[in-house]
């Protein structure tokens, strides 16, 4: 077994891989129920809590992830989507954005601090989704960066359902890709541990897939047109993420996070 | 290595003669369905070879220490060395993004059954259940019903009940198809490792769960024909068909024998050949007994 890729098997790693394939077979689904996307997000969310039950059983969970669960499906029940919506990124955005930013401090604070942020920026853009799109945009890169796998891995699940929040913006999209391209180039070849070093052609292959159809999106101004081709990245990608032993994440290597 | 070589290597990584037996169950479905378009029945036979060959090539890269194992696999051309690693999951990605492309070309159903297809069978069965279960072709199967729900899809443009009876007639085919194959080639699998049902289970086992599957294929074909209003042809020849598989499924559950098991093996593909392609007669029989009906 490659060194740093951890034991087969174990509860979270099954628990991380099976989000990672199901949110695989959700993106799908939007392709032709397009009218079902809230449907596909509320599964992609709950997916994502599934994923932080288990960081909870390992790691710990701060309050404010349960309060935004909570708040999440208080407005899930109301029927109300776009405050949904809104809160579910400030899940992710709590849960991604802070471990890495405020490594140096106590993991919980700098959760509670990212989310507060991200809750506050909420508050003042009153529903623009735009913006939220801007700062997971920051938070993929600033988590891969951190070169923590399990980061990345939730990561690229979560960037999801926030492709189909801006399904109407692609150079979002774009830049989220770009994002991986480069950080997995830079990494691969300057000895920077990379996350996706096991089948990296084949998540490298699904990110230049999804890069190209962007690019296609830009060039037609069809932007869901190339949602496709990014659901044949995305798949492409997780085929290499989940390839054995891949998918064995190694728990013990969860300082800060997982 | 030199490019004419690398594709002939790519060409026999795409399992040619697997690939047409399934877009024969795509083309079936289409015409099944009424599909009558020529300009889509080309782009159909485009998708199916790009993305059931693309597949096919990605698994074989995902399976490389598997082959390198066993002996029925060990000449293919990634264990052999006849193509590079980089250069058959190239030639993967450039297949299935090339059928994205022209699935787009006939509607968006058919774009989710070619991305269904690779997801139930690289990520599903592959990656997820072949290595830790026996039942990995109970989910793996959904892949090979794929093709058959995208033809319809093409000719519909809609996934309708109709499609997914051709799907689940094909998921509910596999195990025949499978099963019998890895009895044949059980010490094998054992060596590379791999929990086929065969392999874990007796051959009476095997064989009981095999003719369960063989009825309700029945059973559901006669579904189709009552909610469709057309099949009784193709219903009357596979289940002939059947019976005779059922037979020699008996003298394998009596007498287990790698023999037997290679007949039934034989058997397996007529199965299907014969219900995709009688399926569309019918359908054109019903079209022209109805207008007769009316010049009458």
């Amino acid at each position: 077994m490659e060194e740093g890729y951890g034991k087969p098997g174990g509860f979270a790693s099954y628990i991380v891989a099976l989000s990672l394939i199901l949110t695989a077979g959700l993106l799908m689904v939007a392709i032709v129920e397009r009218t079902s996307i809230e449907f596909v997000l509320y599964l992609s969310t709950l997916l994502l809590g599934s994923v932080l039950f288990v960081k909870s059983r390992n790691a710990g969970i701060s309050g404010i992830e349960i309060v935004s669960l909570t708040l999440y499906i208080i407005f899930v029940a109301m029927g109300n989507w776009v405050h949904a919506n809104s809160i579910f990124i400030v899940i992710i955005g709590a849960s991604l954005l802070g471990i890495p930013l405020f490594n140096s401090i106590r993991r919980k604070n700098a959760e509670a601090v990212s989310s507060i942020l991200l809750m506050g920026l909420f508050a003042i853009n009153n529903q623009n989704v735009y913006w939220f799109e801007s700062l997971i945009l920051m938070s993929t890169i600033v988590t891969l960066a951190g070169s923590k796998r399990i980061h990345s891995i939730l990561t690229f699940i979560a960037t999801a359902p926030l492709v189909i929040l801006s399904s109407n913006n692609p150079l979002v999209m774009y830049l989220i890709t770009l994002s991986f391209i480069l950080f997995s180039i830079n990494s691969s070849g300057t000895g920077v541990k990379c996350p996706f070093r096991k089948e990296i052609i084949l998540v490298m292959g699904g990110f230049v897939i999804q890069a190209g159809g962007i690019l296609i999106g830009l060039v037609v101004n069809e932007p869901y047109q190339i949602f496709p081709y990014w659901v044949l990245g995305y798949i492409i990608s997780a085929v290499g993420l989940t390839s054995p032993p891949f998918y064995s994440i190694d728990l013990e290597e969860r300082e800060g996070g997982l | 290595m030199n490019i004419r070589a690398t594709i002939k290597a790519v060409v026999e990584m795409t399992k040619p003669l697997q690939t047409f037996l399934l877009m024969i169950t795509m083309v079936g479905g289409y015409l099944a369905a009424g599909g009558t378009d020529l300009v889509t029945l080309l782009l159909l036979l485009i998708v199916g070879y790009t993305s059931i060959g693309g597949t096919t090539v990605l698994n074989m890269y995902l399976e490389r220490d598997i082959d390198a194992v066993m002996n029925r696999t060990k000449k293919r051309p990634l264990p052999s060395r006849r193509i590079g690693e980089s250069a058959a999951v190239l030639s993967a990605l450039i297949l299935l993004s090339a059928s994205i492309a022209f699935a787009e070309l006939i509607n968006s159903y058919v774009v989710l059954t070619v991305l269904a297809g690779l997801y139930f069978d690289v990520l599903i069965y592959t990656n997820l259940v072949k290595r830790r279960t026996p039942y990995n072709i109970v989910l793996g199967g959904i892949a090979g019903a794929m093709p058959a729900l995208g033809g319809w899809a093409a000719a519909v443009g809609a996934i309708t009940l109709g499609g997914l009876l051709l799907s689940l007639a094909v998921m509910l085919w596999i195990p025949l198809h499978i099963w019998i194959l890895a009895y044949y080639l059980k010490d094998e699998y054992a060596k590379a490792q791999i929990p086929m049902f065969p392999v874990v289970a007796s051959p009476f086992r095997t064989a009981t769960y095999i003719k369960a599957a063989l009825y309700i294929l029945v059973l559901n074909i006669a579904v189709f024909t009552v909610t469709q209003g057309y099949g009784i042809i193709a219903f009357i020849a596979t289940s002939i068909l059947v019976y005779k598989a059922l037979k020699l499924l008996n003298l394998f559950k009596a007498k287990p024998s790698k023999s037997t098991a290679f007949k039934l093996y034989k058997f397996a593909s007529p199965i299907m050949g014969t219900l995709f392609i009688l399926l569309p007669i019918d359908y054109w029989l019903r079209i022209y007994e109805s207008i007769i009906f009316h010049l009458i």
